[in-house]
C-alpha cells in the first residue's frame, strides 16, 4: 500500500473519521440501552457534526480571536498526527523505536489546547472549567503513563507494533499485567472526559467548561478532535494490552481488532452509564492515593520480572 | 399523640403570656373562621411579645407576615405556629410605617419581612438587607399593594 | 486564583426556573452568596383582589406547576371555611388523593434532576420514566397530566369510577415496585452518596430557628407534617408514617423524600380503599360573608399558607399565599458556604426550588 493511501484512507484519517462516528453511535447507543431508551439512529453523529459546521460561529467579545481558531486545529492535527503511529489489525501507518513516546505525547497535546481554549475565553464558565481540566490532567496523566508504560518495560521497546509482536509470543499485557490495563483504562476515562470524569465540562456546575462559548465550526472541530481522541485512545489500549495472539491467528486482524476495540468501548460506555461525576478533590485523593501508588507498583513488579 | 396541648390550651397559654402588654384577655382578640386566635397588639409591643413568647415556648415557628393596606392604617398580620395557629396583628399608620425588625429574634422572618418592604412600603428598623425581594430594580411606582393603585 | 463572582443564573443548565445567584468563589471554594428573586413574579395576590372566588380558583391553580392541586385544596378549604361549608368527605378523599399522587410525582421529578445535576443521568431517566406511571394515573382521573383544575369552591368536579378505580390500583402496584427499586439503587450507589454525604448540612437548631419546613426539615429531624399535625379529612382517618432523618445533609433530604414516596403510595391505596360513597360537592354561594381563614396543607415542599379576608363581597380583600419553597432559599444562605463549586449543583438541587411558587 502506497503511503499517502495509508496516511489519508486507512489506516488514517478517513478510516479515523468514519471510526469516530461509528465509535459514537456505538456509545451513545449503550448508554440509551442502560438507561432504557432506544439511543439514536446510525447516522446521528454524522449529522450532528453537519449541523455543527452549518451553525454561525460566534466569537464574544474579549475571546482571543486568533487563539480560539488556532487551538481546535491544533488539537486536531496532534490527534490525526498521533494515528499514524497506531497501527490498526496490524497495518500501521509509520513505526519506529520510541513511536510509543511520541503517541503520548502528541495525545496530551489536547488536554493543553483545551485548557487554553478556557484561558483565552472571557466566560468565567470558561476558567473555571480550564482550571478543573488542568487539575484532572495532573490526576490522571502520571498514573496513566505509568500503567502504559508497563507494556512497554515488559516487552523490552518502546515501538508499538513491537509490543504488538511481543504479546504474539507470550500472552496479552492485559492478562500478564492487569493492573496496568485497569489503570489504563480509568487514565483513558480522565484523558477523554467522560461520566464519571468529565469534571472540567460538568454541565451543571460549568456549563460546557472551556467550550461554553465555543459554536459552529470551532465547536465542530473540538467535537471531532474528542470523538478521534476516543478512537485513538481505544486503538492504542487494544495494541498495548490485547494485541496479536496466537490463538486468533488463523483469522483475519481486522475485524478481531475491531471486537477487542468494542469490547473496551463497551467497557467505557457501561462505566458512563453506571457512576455520578466526581468531585475534583475526589478525583484528586483518588488519582494520587490510589491510582498513582497502584501504578507504582505494578511498574515495580513489571521491572522485577523483566530482570 | 399523647403529650400536645389541645387548642384551648395553646390558646389559654399565648393569652396569657401576653396578658400584661395588652388590655386583658378577650378585649382585643378575635378568632379566624377556624377558632384560629387573632391578637391584636400596639406596633411598639410587638417585639416584646414575641421576646416573651420566645423565652416561654423557645425557637418559634412564623410562617409569614400578611401586610394588608386599610387606610388610614397598614395592617401586618404575624402568623405563628406552636402545635396550632395563632396570629399577632399590629396596626401601623399609613404614612410613616415604620417598625421594628424581628430578625434577630427569628431569623427566618428575613424574607417576609423583605417582601412587606416591597409590597407595601413598610420599614422595618433594624434589618440588614431591605433590598426589593419580589419586585424588578426598576420599578418606579408605589409599592403594589397599596390601595392608591388602584385604577377602577 | 483570585476573588471571581460566578453567576448561577437567571439561566443556567441548573435551574429550571430563573433565578440568580451570584457567587464569589476563590479557586473552587465558594465563599459567599447573595441571591435575587422575582424574575417570574406575577403579582397573583394584586390579582386575586380583582377577580372573584371562583375565579381566583383557576387563577391560584397556576401559582406553581408541580403543586397546582395543593394550591387550589389549600384555597378552597379557606373560603370554604369562610362560607361555613362541610366539604362531602367523599370529596376530600379524593383531593387527597391527587394530593399525595402530586406528591408522589414532584418528588420523582425531583429525583431525577438531582441525578441529572450530578452526572448519573441513568437515575434521572429511571425517575422520570417511572414518573410517566403517575402522570398516567392523574390523566385518567382528571384529564390532565399536570394541571387538573377538578376543584371546585365546595367539592370536586368530577368523581372517580370503578373502572377507574381498577386501573388505578393496578399502577399503584406498578408504582409501588419501581420506586421501591429506584430507591433501593439510591441507597446503595456510592457515587450518589459521595456526592450528597455531608453535603449542605443544617441542624435541627438551623432548620427551627430558619422557619425551614417539609422534606429539608425532617432530615434534619424536625418532626413536622400538616397531614398529621392539622389533621383534616381523611388525613384523621388514615395510618401513615412521617419519615425522618437526622443527618440533615442532601443524603438524608434524597432518603426522605423517597421513603415518603413510598408512603404516599401507601395513602393512595388506603384512600382508594376506604373512599366513602356520597355526593362530592356542596354548592356555594357567590358572595362570602366577612370574616378571616388561615389553611394550611402539607405540599410536596412543606407547608403551604393561604390567609383569606373577605369583606361580604364576591371578590376577596386580601389572599395571602406563603409556599414552602422561601424558608428554603433562606436556608440556602447558610448551605451556600464554605463549599466547593460542585457542591452548588448538589446542595441547589437537594433544597428542590420551586420559583414560580416562591416569586408568585
Amino acid at each position: 500500500m502506497s503511503t499517502w493511501f495509508r496516511i489519508l484512507i486507512f489506516p488514517g484519517f478517513a478510516f479515523l473519521f468514519i471510526a469516530a462516528l461509528a465509535f459514537e453511535w456505538i456509545d451513545r447507543r449503550m448508554i440509551a440501552r442502560f438507561q432504557g431508551r432506544i439511543g439514536p439512529p446510525w447516522y446521528q453523529p454524522l449529522a450532528d457534526l453537519i449541523k455543527l459546521l452549518a451553525k454561525e460561529d460566534i466569537v464574544p467579545e474579549g475571546t482571543n480571536k486568533f487563539a480560539a481558531a488556532a487551538l481546535p486545529i491544533l488539537s486536531l492535527t496532534a490527534v490525526l498526527t498521533a494515528s499514524l503511529y497506531v497501527p490498526v489489525g496490524g497495518i500501521k501507518g509509520a513505526s519506529f523505536e520510541g513511536d510509543l513516546i511520541i503517541v503520548l505525547f502528541l495525545l496530551s497535546l489536547p488536554a493543553l489546547a483545551y485548557f487554553l481554549a478556557g484561558w483565552v475565553s472571557s466566560s468565567i464558565y470558561s476558567l473555571l472549567g480550564g482550571h478543573r481540566s488542568l487539575l484532572q490532567y495532573f490526576s490522571y496523566e502520571v498514573p496513566f503513563l505509568m500503567a502504559v508504560a508497563c507494556p512497554a518495560i515488559l516487552s523490552d521497546s518502546w515501538s508499538i507494533t513491537r509490543i504488538v509482536s511481543f504479546q504474539a509470543q507470550t500472552a496479552w499485557h492485559a492478562l500478564m499485567q492487569p493492573l496496568a490495563f485497569v489503570l489504563a483504562l480509568v487514565g483513558l476515562i480522565g484523558k477523554l472526559k467522560r461520566d464519571p470524569l468529565d469534571i472540567p465540562k460538568a454541565k451543571s456546575e460549568v456549563v460546557a467548561g472551556p467550550l461554553t462559548d465555543y459554536s459552529g465550526r470551532k465547536l465542530a472541530l473540538w467535537h471531532l478532535t474528542m470523538t478521534m481522541q476516543t478512537v485513538l485512545g481505544i486503538f492504542l489500549l487494544v495494541n498495548l494490552f490485547f494485541g496479536e495472539s496466537r490463538f486468533f491467528n488463523p483469522m483475519p486482524a481486522l475485524p478481531i481488532f475491531g471486537l477487542k476495540a468494542a469490547a473496551i468501548l463497551v467497557a467505557l460506555s457501561t462505566a458512563s452509564a453506571l457512576y455520578a461525576r466526581l468531585r475534583i478533590d475526589q478525583l484528586m485523593d483518588l488519582g494520587w492515593r490510589i491510582l498513582a501508588p497502584l501504578a507504582l507498583l505494578q511498574m515495580l513488579v513489571t521491572l522485577w520480572i523483566a530482570n | 399523640m399523647s403529650g400536645i396541648p389541645n387548642r384551648d390550651a395553646i390558646n389559654t397559654l399565648v393569652l396569657r403570656l401576653l396578658s400584661n402588654l395588652t388590655a386583658g384577655p378577650g378585649a382585643f382578640t378575635h378568632t379566624t373562621t377556624d377558632g384560629e386566635l387573632v391578637i391584636q397588639l400596639p406596633a411598639h409591643a410587638l417585639r416584646p411579645a414575641v421576646s416573651c413568647l420566645i423565652d416561654e415556648i423557645g425557637i418559634l415557628h412564623l410562617t409569614t407576615i400578611t401586610g394588608e393596606d386599610l387606610p388610614p392604617h397598614i395592617a401586618l398580620r404575624y402568623h405563628f405556629w406552636h402545635h396550632y395557629g395563632f396570629t399577632l396583628e399590629i396596626e401601623l399608620p399609613r404614612d410613616r410605617p415604620v417598625v421594628a425588625s424581628l430578625v434577630d429574634l427569628v431569623p427566618g422572618v428575613a424574607l417576609y419581612e423583605r417582601e412587606v418592604h416591597d409590597m407595601l412600603g413598610v420599614l422595618f428598623e433594624g434589618h440588614p438587607d431591605l433590598r426589593p425581594l419580589l419586585l424588578p430594580d426598576e420599578w418606579q411606582g408605589p409599592p403594589p399593594l397599596r390601595k392608591e393603585d388602584t385604577h377602577g | 486564583m483570585a476573588r471571581t463572582i460566578v453567576p448561577i443564573g437567571p439561566q443556567h443548565p441548573l435551574l429550571k426556573e430563573p433565578i440568580a445567584f451570584q457567587i464569589v468563589v476563590e479557586g473552587e471554594q465558594v465563599t459567599d452568596s447573595t441571591m435575587r428573586m422575582g424574575y417570574v413574579h406575577r403579582g397573583i395576590e394584586r390579582l386575586c383582589q380583582e377577580r372573584t372566588y371562583i375565579q381566583n380558583l383557576y387563577l391560584l391553580e397556576r401559582v406553581c406547576g408541580i403543586c397546582s392541586h395543593v394550591h387550589a385544596v389549600t384555597y378552597c378549604r379557606g373560603v370554604e371555611s369562610l362560607l361555613g361549608l362541610e366539604v362531602p368527605l367523599r370529596a376530600t378523599y379524593l383531593r387527597a388523593l391527587l394530593c399525595e399522587l402530586e406528591r408522589i410525582h414532584s418528588h420523582l421529578l425531583w429525583l431525577g434532576m438531582l441525578a441529572r445535576n450530578i452526572g448519573l443521568d441513568t437515575i434521572f431517566m429511571y425517575a422520570w420514566r417511572d414518573r410517566e406511571i403517575v402522570l398516567d394515573i392523574m390523566e385518567a382521573l382528571s384529564g390532565g397530566r399536570v394541571s387538573h383544575a377538578i376543584n371546585t369552591i365546595g367539592g370536586v368536579r368530577q368523581d372517580i369510577t370503578p373502572m377507574q378505580r381498577e386501573v388505578i390500583w393496578g399502577q399503584l402496584d406498578k408504582l409501588d415496585q419501581q420506586v421501591s427499586r429506584l430507591l433501593r439503587v439510591v441507597e446503595h450507589e456510592r457515587s450518589l452518596q459521595a456526592r450528597t454525604r455531608g453535603v449542605g448540612h443544617l441542624s435541627l437548631e438551623q432548620v427551627r430557628r430558619y422557619c425551614v419546613v417539609g422534606p429539608i426539615a425532617r432530615a434534619s429531624g424536625l418532626d413536622v407534617d400538616l397531614r398529621r399535625d392539622e389533621p383534616r379529612p381523611p388525613y384523621d382517618r388514615l395510618n401513615f408514617d412521617v419519615v425522618t432523618h437526622t443527618a440533615g445533609d442532601v443524603w438524608a433530604r434524597t432518603l426522605v423524600r423517597m421513603q415518603e414516596t413510598l408512603v404516599s403510595v401507601q395513602l393512595c391505596r388506603e384512600i382508594l380503599r376506604t373512599m366513602p360513597d356520597g355526593p362530592i360537592a356542596v354548592s356555594a354561594r357567590r358572595r362570602v360573608p366577612p370574616g378571616e381563614a388561615i389553611s394550611r396543607s402539607e405540599a410536596p415542599r412543606g407547608e403551604l399558607f393561604y390567609y383569606i379576608r373577605s369583606d361580604g363581597s364576591d371578590r376577596p380583600a386580601r389572599v395571602k399565599i406563603r409556599t414552602p419553597t422561601l424558608p428554603s432559599l433562606l436556608s440556602l444562605q447558610i448551605q451556600l458556604k464554605a463549599i466547593t463549586i460542585a457542591d452548588i449543583s448538589v446542595i441547589l438541587s437537594g433544597v428542590d426550588l420551586c420559583i414560580a411558587c416562591a416569586d408568585r
